[in-house]
């Protein structure tokens, strides 16, 4: 019994929402949202910047790799020819 | 449909609905915005899946939500204000009331019902907006939530039982 007094109430108070009158947008707000558009169009970094500096970096990419490739063949190579002797005479000269 | 098209006929029920939410004409305006630029942003990608009031509904409900988090979330690192934070959430006082569809005679009740709405779960909240503010029925609410009419129906009573016990904890203070 106290339930259903207390949704009828409830009710009653909610109902009291619905004396809020609709307003109007004020009509500034369109002018503000185009600007809005406007700039986060400017801000935007076109495709075909993305693209060449995606090429660019990948370009780079590769060539370092390809110089650490190198740098460490010849390395290796280096250390191999102080770790084994080369054969010949010098001792006994 | 243009962005122009979509704007002049949508332009009321996004800032009315704001307002239902932030009751603040300022936050209103910030969220229209945010709306109509998710929009034309979207635009493209817009599948005729949903109606496109629907659509926008569904934008503007989340635009307002993000609007009070982020407003929550100020309040909440405000180092002046978290001394008395405490006592702003279980006051029934909106600081930042504002909401020019209110008349001054229903002012005193209404702000008093909106600071409970305001402590009601996000799901909650919208249901009761939906349901009683922009006085829609359970079937063209549904949708709009992504639920079923029946679950929607008892998204509400939950929502009623949670207004009660807060409004009755305030007059209790």
């Amino acid at each position: 019994m106290k339930n259903t007094s207390s949704n009828i109430e409830m009710d009653h108070i909610l109902n009291q929402l619905k004396n809020i009158r609709k307003v109007d947008a004020p009509d500034y707000l369109y002018t503000q949202v185009i600007a809005r558009i406007k700039a986060t169009k400017k801000r935007r970094i076109p495709l075909a910047w993305t693209s060449v500096a995606a090429i660019l970096f990948i370009g780079l990419l590769i060539t370092e790799i390809k110089i650490i490739k190198n740098w460490s063949h010849n390395n290796r190579t280096e250390v191999l020819e102080e770790l084994v002797p080369s054969a010949n005479n010098f001792l006994y000269k | 449909m243009t962005l122009e098209q979509l704007y002049k006929e949508y332009k009321n029920l996004v800032f009315n609905l704001a307002l239902s939410y932030t009751q603040n004409v300022e936050d209103a305006e910030e969220i229209t915005q945010d709306v109509f630029l998710s929009v034309y942003d979207n635009l493209n990608n817009f599948k005729q899946e949903a109606e496109v009031k629907t659509w926008i509904y569904r934008i503007a409900i989340n635009k307002s939500l993000d609007c009070l988090k982020a407003r929550h979330r100020k309040k909440r690192w405000g180092i002046f204000n978290a001394m008395r934070l405490d006592d702003d959430d279980t006051q029934l006082h909106l600081p930042n009331f504002n909401h020019p569809g209110i008349l001054m005679e229903n002012q005193e009740a209404l702000q008093r019902i909106f600071s409970g709405i305001n402590q009601l779960p996000e799901n909650q909240k919208t249901a009761i907006v939906l349901l009683k503010i922009e006085e829609m029925s359970n079937k063209e609410a549904a949708p709009i939530m992504k639920l079923t009419p029946k679950a929607l129906e008892s998204l509400f009573y939950r929502a009623k039982q949670n207004l009660q016990k807060i409004l009755s904890q305030s007059e209790g203070l």
